[in-house]
């Protein structure tokens, strides 16, 4: 039977903000870690973390992804040193891993990572999914998954970001880190389960853009034009801002299906677009020629709206259950450069109030990162500008 | 087409409503974030001071200036202004000798003089400098410090491996910098007072405990303590000293100890010796004789200290006073104790001299009339020559005296060895009468005898003591005498103011000069003719040796000799001259 821990710091030190973490999760007894998975801000040291933690806890399975920013149980903090923590006790886990994951090959290294998982006979039934998020094809990564699990199990997680810069993204694994790797944790403790909800808040308005290039999760071209510049010039921007200039104002939607769309509570499923090269923009997931991309704007009240419906409904779905461990992946368009810290603090505050038990809230570790993967109509589904909660329950 | 047109503008309106609006929220969050930047600044010099090290302390100010500035790495010099303390801390990823390198070539180009106020260094300005070519910008502010003496250098920089993760520092960075700094200082300044004011206060307490100690010792302890200022006088003394001296504190405080502790016994050297350290300001050890309120003697072991204040200036003096008084009469009562002795050794060696003299003479003297008696009773009893029995009859009889005097001797000499002096109302005349009679009917010689007695009648001596002085002074004189002159004895005692003195004089044989030495030494005969135990002048001189007395004599042979005693004289009111 798993049990979780979670601590989140804002300790500018490395090593300190280790430590406060482990105090604060497992009050220091660390034989009870059997797997750290760290959420970080990009201004820590990830090599130090992998190393320190091995030396402290040298039996445990460490993992760090970077992000934006952090949630935790203490509450949300997007600086440069942010660190979040969820302590697994048990062993009723398998991780794996692979480097070198790209827009063109996601689908491929996928299988190879979900293989990975399955190589001691244990078959997973929940897998947290952690990936970079600076070129990949999250589709391809869900089917390269799913070939190998199967589509009944469930994958949550999040693909890994710097600070908006969409320079750098840092995944890593016990001795091991990596700029273009994904790490899989599939929990395979017969009595956890796990529901998945996101919401975003977005309106998508105009005239759709249309891909007219594409190949794989690049988009050559929108509207017969040079992608970039065509969509540069759709926000009103300059062909030479930074894709982290486009990010707040250039979410881009996909229409979804009328069930779906009732499902998700909004019509449209959003992207991001992370990198371009020239006026080549790499999106999100593959796409394929003639797909329809809108152009989208915030509503603040459908986000708060949305947020409650979907808290909602999961606390509708887990009253009769013990809550475990939540797992949280925010898009980091979605913090302090959409909201400000008040804004950021009430709507994380409307996540974890309808999971508390007890006046308490459970062990929590959010990211902000490029994106969130999250079930959608029975599903496993890639997100962006969304808020997606994982809740593991009993 | 209008319709599309209008659309189209509509979508770039919406557009561009977007693209203001996200401007709007970059200008709060911007507001924001300096609002988060100054809360960050607050709190972190809000913990500081919790922090109780100068080493702690940088470290945090080194968090700080990334947590605040969001740059890559931090470091914090701080060294004295020669240079020769020198500490840094440092926060990033960087090593420690590669940010010692970096900071000591950033000091070059960072002179104290010209700063004391933030400064932006970018990569161009930074790339010929040693060092510093894996820095893509760096913040710097340095300042020397006058009030502690401390140069101290603060900079954060980002480096050139991911330059776009970090944001451009800008002129509102140099002002937060700027505020980080000049707190810094206020931080450090206050530590240093702190630690001053800790290191003071350690001292006090530990000058208090060290005091109260002290207290504690001067009040309980059993010793006399006086602390005077630095000319002697008194401005505290403890409880035992009080108790010990008699005085209270409020009648000798300004006073100096010599005034009313000295006395008639107090040695003068002494006193001069303590003065001349007082003046010299210096310490001394010496035992004194001091006297109480009540003018009893006390003996005392000083010990002087002096004391001097921070700058070592003479301040004044404690004195430490050990009552030795028992000590010293258990001194005394030993030293004459140790005399008693040796006076009683001295008597018993005599003692023992004479004991075994005794037994000599007597073995010989008392055995040698018997011997002669034996003989003669033998002649006797043999009955050789009848007519010769009243011969020896006078010889037996001649012989009986001598045994007598002798045990008589002997007898007069344990008397006086043995008994102590007690006196008594004694009638002078009478008893010179008494003795005379007495004598006259054992020498039958015609001698002429004078008494002359002056000033005493009745005096206070030991009668057995004095009527055997006399005795023998008599008999002397008496056996003495020259048969061919008119032999004459005077005897004169004259009662002077504090002794008596006792003459007796005769015109008899005289004494040898080779004997005069020796005539009082026990068993000594001056003349082999005197069948006398030699004993008489020996006791004559006990006696008046025992009574405090002197004996003297003066002779000449064939004229005379005169025997002077002198004893001590307690005059009796009933006192008459003659």
């Amino acid at each position: 039977m798993l049990k979780f821990y979670s601590a989140s710091t804002r300790v500018v030190n490395t090593q300190r903000a280790i430590l406060e973490c482990l105090e604060i999760a497992i009050n220091n007894e660390y034989d009870r870690a059997n797997l750290l998975i760290y959420n970080s801000a990009i201004g820590h040291d990830f090599n130090e973390i992998l190393r320190y933690t091995k030396s402290l806890i040298p039996h445990a399975t460490v993992i760090v992804g970077s992000g934006c920013g952090i949630v935790g149980r203490e509450g949300v903090s997007e600086t440069m040193k942010d660190m979040g923590l969820m302590v697994v006790e048990g062993k009723d886990f398998v991780v794996s891993s692979v480097n070198n994951i790209t827009g063109n090959n996601a689908k491929e290294k996928s299988v190879e990572l979900a293989k990975g998982l399955l190589t001691d006979g244990r078959s997973p039934s929940l897998v947290y999914f952690l990936a970079s998020g600076i070129d990949i094809d999250t589709n391809g990564c869900i089917a390269g998954l799913e070939e190998c699990l199967g589509d009944s199990t469930t994958i949550f997680g999040a693909t890994t970001s710097d600070n908006m810069k969409g320079v750098i993204s840092f995944q890593g694994i016990d001795d091991r880190l990596m700029t273009h790797g994904a790490i899989a944790v599939g929990f395979c403790d017969p009595e956890l389960k796990v529901i998945t909800q996101a919401s975003h808040g977005f309106r998508a308005y105009g005239v759709p853009m249309v891909v007219t290039s594409a190949s794989g999760n690049v988009i050559k071209e929108l509207n017969g034009r040079p992608a970039w510049t065509e969509y540069t010039s759709k926000l009103n921007l300059t062909v030479d801002v930074t894709c982290g200039e486009t990010i707040p104002v250039g979410a881009l939607a996909e229409r979804l299906p009328d069930d779906l769309a009732k499902e998700y509570g909004n019509s449209h499923i959003l992207r991001v677009v992370t990198k371009h090269e020239g006026d080549s923009m790499f999106y999100a997931t593959a796409v394929e020629e003639g797909t329809e991309l809108w152009l989208t704007v915030r509503d603040e009240e459908l986000i708060f709206s949305d947020m409650d419906r979907m808290m909602a409904s999961l606390s509708a779905k887990l009253t009769q259950h013990e809550i475990k461990a939540v797992f949280h992946a925010d898009c980091l368009a979605r913090g302090k450069f959409l909201f400000n810290k008040v804004m950021k603090e009430e709507l994380v505050n409307k996540m974890q109030q309808p999971l508390h038990r007890n006046g308490t809230c459970p062990p929590w570790l959010g990211m902000y990162g490029f994106g969130e993967f999250a079930r959608l109509g029975g599903r496993n589904t890639f997100h962006n500008y969304s808020t997606a909660i994982y809740v593991l329950y009993k | 087409m209008g319709t599309k047109n209008e659309y189209l503008e509509l979508l770039q309106t919406v557009a561009r409503v977007n693209t203001i609006q996200q401007q709007l929220i970059n200008t709060r969050d911007a507001l924001d974030k300096e609002l988060e930047t100054y809360k960050r600044l607050s709190k972190l010099f809000t913990k500081i001071p919790s922090l109780k090290t100068r080493t702690s302390i940088l470290k945090f100010v080194a968090e700080g200036i990334i947590d605040i500035l969001e740059v890559e790495g931090a470091v914090v010099c701080l060294s004295n202004t020669d240079d020769s303390h020198y500490e840094f801390q440092f926060e990033g990823n960087v090593s420690e000798p590669q940010v010692s390198e970096m900071t000591t070539s950033l000091k070059q180009i960072c002179k104290p003089d010209n700063f004391a106020k933030a400064q932006i260094f970018d990569s161009f300005q930074l790339g010929e400098v040693p060092h510093m070519g894996s820095v893509n910008q760096g913040i710097v502010f340095r300042i020397m410090e006058t009030k502690y003496n401390y140069d101290l250098i603060l900079w954060g920089f980002t480096s050139k491996q991911n330059p776009q993760l970090y944001k451009t520092l800008n002129n509102r960075d140099l002002m937060v910098f700027d505020i980080l700094a000049q707190n810094t200082i206020i931080i450090l300044n206050w530590l240093f007072d702190q630690q001053t004011l800790a290191f003071q206060l350690e001292k006090i307490k530990k000058s208090k405990r060290e005091l109260n100690r002290l207290s504690l010792i001067a009040t309980k302890t059993k010793s006399g303590v006086s602390i005077t200022d630095k000319s002697g006088y008194i401005t505290w003394v403890n409880k035992a000293f009080e108790d010990t001296t008699g005085y209270h504190l409020a009648e000798i405080v300004g006073k100096k100890p010599g005034q009313f502790l000295q006395g008639p016994l107090t040695d003068v050297e002494t006193t001069r010796k303590i003065a001349e350290c007082i003046r010299a300001g210096k310490g001394i050890i010496t035992s004194i004789t001091n006297y109480t309120k009540n003018g009893e003697i006390l003996y005392i072991l000083l010990e002087i200290i002096p004391t001097f204040d921070e700058s070592e200036e003479l301040d004044g003096f404690i004195a430490l006073q050990q009552d030795i008084t028992e000590q010293q009469e258990q001194m005394f009562a030993i030293n004459e104790a140790k005399t008693s002795l040796l006076l009683s050794n001295d008597e018993l060696k005599k003692t023992n001299s004479e004991l075994d003299l005794i037994v000599y003479r007597i073995s010989h003297d008392l055995r040698a009339p018997l011997v002669s008696i034996k003989g003669i009773v033998d002649l006797i009893t043999s009955n050789a020559a009848p007519e010769s029995n009243q011969e020896f009859l006078e010889m037996i009889n001649i012989s009986v005296n001598r045994l007598d005097d002798t045990i008589q001797g002997i007898l007069d000499f344990s008397r006086n060895a043995r008994l102590q002096v007690e006196t008594e109302e004694v009638e002078v005349r009478t008893l010179i009468n008494e003795i005379i009679d007495q004598i006259r009917y054992i020498h039958t010689h015609e001698i002429s005898v004078y008494v002359e007695l002056k000033n005493v009648d009745i005096i206070q001596t030991d009668r057995e003591r004095f009527r055997t002085l006399m005795i023998n002074l008599i008999t002397n004189a008496f056996k003495y005498c020259r048969k061919n002159v008119e032999s004459y004895i005077k005897i004169g005692i004259t009662g002077l103011e504090k002794k008596l003195l006792i003459e007796v004089e005769d015109n008899g044989e005289g004494i040898a000069e080779k004997h005069l030495e020796k005539i009082f030494e026990m068993f000594y005969r001056a003349t082999t003719s005197d069948m006398g135990s030699g004993l008489g002048l020996y006791i004559c001189k006990e006696i008046a040796t025992k009574m405090n007395g002197t004996i003297s004599v003066e002779s000449e042979k064939n004229v005379g000799t005169k025997f002077l005693v002198e004893l001590p004289f307690a005059r009796n009111q009933k006192t008459t001259s003659n």
